[in-house]
């Protein structure tokens, strides 16, 4: 859609909005040394949400020799479901490096945190185009190959749309 | 689909019956390699079709013990089971159809190495893998998804490889089956 080209009606465009209107649904996690762990988000009763894509980052951390250090390695994989009927919408568990922009993301945890390189990731939000219905959870089950903690963060990004009463 | 993917979906109305037919799916497999061209088959369930969207692909550069240096080339070759048809002229390096992304592997820890114990293999660096070319390909209920990866190198064979392959791309629900209660 270019703005320039579309000749917008505000009446019926608000009205729209009591409808449907733009919104993100959080998660955000930790995941221990060796472990997974099941983050999840209520769609909740406001209405269906349906993303259109996302995005995440994540740490690269690892225990080397007695300190916490970013190593740059892909620790984490992730898997996506549909909490409402349990439906798989990754086949297995995905490195995120693979999926999430930006991506590998500095953290506070580390010892050498200034130190550590930036991520000098390109920014690509995923296309994700999928309907969550009414009252459902988003679960992101995530596994951790790492020997220390590992940390999340995945921003579904969308829009709600108000189910019929 | 195509008209569903391309909505304005802030300012149009928005079809619940329509978006709740197609879901994503993004399948991914590691596959291992020593130098031989390896099969990535994935049967589709019945009563789906599945429209592939892009590839996205990491490999390694090289493993531990290894010449420092292989340069491999990974090449990917899509065949269809439908029609027995090639949807290229000859194999294609990946890196062009996917940002070049991760070629490389994590250098020895001094910790054990960062890998679970379902022998996942190898960690890659972290480096992200950005999808660029649409393949929007069609596949029908129960064709196989077929693709060879051909890993090249130009100096002697690498000790096992790994490539991580994700297709992403939609299940499509074929509604004239009577799977689905129609007639």
């Amino acid at each position: 859609m270019n703005p320039l080209q579309t000749s917008y009606k505000p009446d019926l465009i608000m009205k729209l909005q009591t409808r449907q209107y733009n919104d993100k649904i959080v998660l955000s996690g930790e995941i221990e040394a060796g472990q997974s762990n099941i983050i999840t988000a209520d769609v909740s009763n406001l209405g269906h949400f349906y993303t259109t894509y996302f995005t995440g980052d994540f740490s690269t951390l690892i225990l080397d020799q007695g300190a916490i250090v970013d190593d740059g390695v892909s620790h984490l994989r992730g898997q996506l479901r549909d909490g409402s009927n349990s439906k798989n919408l990754f086949s297995d568990y995905v490195p995120l490096n693979l999926i999430m922009s930006p991506g590998r993301a500095k953290n506070a945890n580390s010892t050498n945190v200034l130190t550590d390189v930036a991520s000098n990731n390109l920014f690509y939000p995923f296309p994700f185009f999928y309907m969550f219905t009414v009252n459902s959870k988003i679960i992101l089950e995530a596994k951790n190959d790492s020997n220390t903690k590992n940390y999340v963060n995945l921003i579904l990004h969308g829009v709600r749309v108000i189910k019929d009463l | 689909m195509d008209s569903v993917l391309n909505k304005n979906y802030a300012l149009d109305t928005l079809d619940i019956e329509t978006l709740s037919t197609q879901w994503p799916q993004l399948i991914y497999k590691r596959l291992q390699t020593i130098g031989a061209p390896v099969k990535f088959l994935e049967p589709l369930p019945f009563g789906y079709g599945f429209i592939l969207i892009d590839l996205r692909t990491q490999w390694a550069f090289k493993t531990l013990g290894d010449p420092p240096l292989l340069l491999p080339e990974l090449k990917v070759e899509f065949k269809k089971t439908v029609g027995s048809k090639m949807l290229q002229a000859l194999p294609y390096w990946v890196n062009h159809v996917s940002t070049p992304g991760n070629q490389d592997v994590a250098e020895a820890q001094a910790e054990p190495s960062p890998v679970d114990n379902d022998n996942f293999g190898v960690a890659f660096e972290a480096k992200s893998v950005k999808n660029q070319i649409r393949y929007n390909e069609y596949y029908q209920y129960r064709e196989v998804i077929d693709l060879q990866l051909l890993y090249d190198t130009n100096n002697a064979l690498p000790s096992t490889q790994y490539i991580d392959v994700v297709l992403v791309g939609y299940y499509v629900p074929d509604n004239e089956l009577g799977v689905w209660g129609n007639k």
